[in-house]
């Protein structure tokens, strides 16, 4: 259809070009008015959407026994391909790993972390939010079992600079889970030679979970219910936004494959009043037309 | 300001109803870019488009601020 006006080049590569990303199809095809169009306004209303629900609503919790509804919605979210593809392969991950606590590592590494502590050594009252940074290593344990133990170098809220000792038994959240921060418990140790004795503890601490591991991984039905109950009616319009964004893209995929639908827009619009010319330029043949708009685009 | 929103529910902040403004714009920008190739063809249409969605909008809204009158 209108194949004549537009090059289409490679309609099929340019339909998954487009699926995938709204708009590349079309750049690809070397028709950039449509391609801003298309980009601007379906990835604004997908990530406007996601931004409403705290990037949450797109997920894939499509396992056994799952309500067919949430299948529904999640397909037409996937007309945006590559966030829905993406949703996939978390989901796929996310059952492999399951929601354990994390009480051992592969290999030491560090992050930024904050918290609060609360520690009693000596006279000294260490009590209070801390910021910077905990080291933490895979070691072998009393029982010869793999544990954690760690460190944190941060400072205090009235600004006092601490190093504190993890010992044995630190507790990370799942490796996967949808939320960017992910909880550390631990104990605070006092080290003195051989022996080490216990402090205090880590309170509400936290440090940061890659993109990677918390984005559009499914969640669990208790989080879909504190989301509810979060966002209130934000959740029904930031299901909506990206459910419709991906609708719309299917529109985009269907014009780079196919070109567009009406016509090329120079063509005479029959529904104009007055215009007895138009009436009948539209009623005779499309051929006509067809001959003024190469015409007109040539020129 | 309070009893201005109280008497009109639509200005109250973050009502879901202004949402469904920049919604029916890109609805009506990207079927049209969907129909159309000429640039300003897609205005025209989109436009359109949207007038009518507004206009169907404020039909359903006249009818059920009528129905929930004196309620």
């Amino acid at each position: 259809m209108h194949r004549s006006q537009v090059n289409l080049k490679d309609p099929l590569l340019a339909g998954v070009l487009a699926f995938l990303v709204p708009g590349l199809g079309h750049l690809y095809q070397g028709r950039r008015f449509k391609a801003a169009i298309y980009s601007l306004c379906i990835i604004s209303l997908y990530l406007y959407g996601l931004s409403l629900s705290n990037w949450k609503i797109v997920q894939y919790r499509g396992g056994p026994g799952e309500p067919r509804t949430e299948l529904l919605s999640f397909m037409a979210q996937c007309g945006v391909g590559l966030p829905g593809l993406f949703a996939v392969n978390q989901s796929r991950r996310f059952r492999r790993s399951g929601e354990q606590i994390v009480t051992s590592l592969r290999e030491p590494f560090s992050a930024p972390f904050a918290g609060t502590i609360e520690a009693q050594e000596g006279e000294d009252d260490l009590q209070g939010e801390v910021a910077g940074t905990i080291e933490l290593a895979p070691v072998a344990g009393r029982f010869n079992d793999a544990v954690i133990v760690g460190k944190i170098n941060g400072t205090t809220s009235d600004g006092r600079e601490v190093s504190l000792a993890l010992g044995e038994g630190v507790r990370l959240g799942p490796e996967l889970r949808n939320d960017p921060q992910r909880f550390v418990e631990a104990d605070i140790i006092r080290e003195s030679g051989k022996d080490e004795s216990r402090i205090g503890q880590i309170a509400n601490a936290h440090i940061p979970r890659s993109f990677w591991n918390w984005f559009a991984i499914p969640l669990t039905d208790a989080e879909e219910q504190d989301l509810h109950r979060e966002l209130g009616k934000l959740h029904e319009l930031a299901l909506v936004f990206t459910m419709i964004a991906g609708l719309l893209n299917i529109l985009a995929v269907w014009d780079a494959v196919d070109g567009p639908a009406y016509g090329y827009g120079l063509e005479p619009d029959p529904r104009a009043k007055g215009n007895p010319a138009a009436t009948s330029a539209a009623s005779s043949a499309e051929p006509a037309s067809q001959e003024a708009v190469t015409a007109g685009a040539t020129s | 300001m309070d009893t201005l929103l109280a008497h009109a529910p639509l200005l109250a902040h973050a009502n879901v109803t202004w949402y469904l403004l920049p919604l029916a714009a890109v609805i009506s920008l990207v079927y049209n870019t969907s129909r159309y190739e000429d640039a300003q063809r897609i205005f025209v249409q989109a436009g359109r488009t949207f007038a009518t969605i507004l206009f169907f909008m404020a039909v359903i809204l006249g009818i059920l601020v009528l129905l929930s009158y004196n309620l």
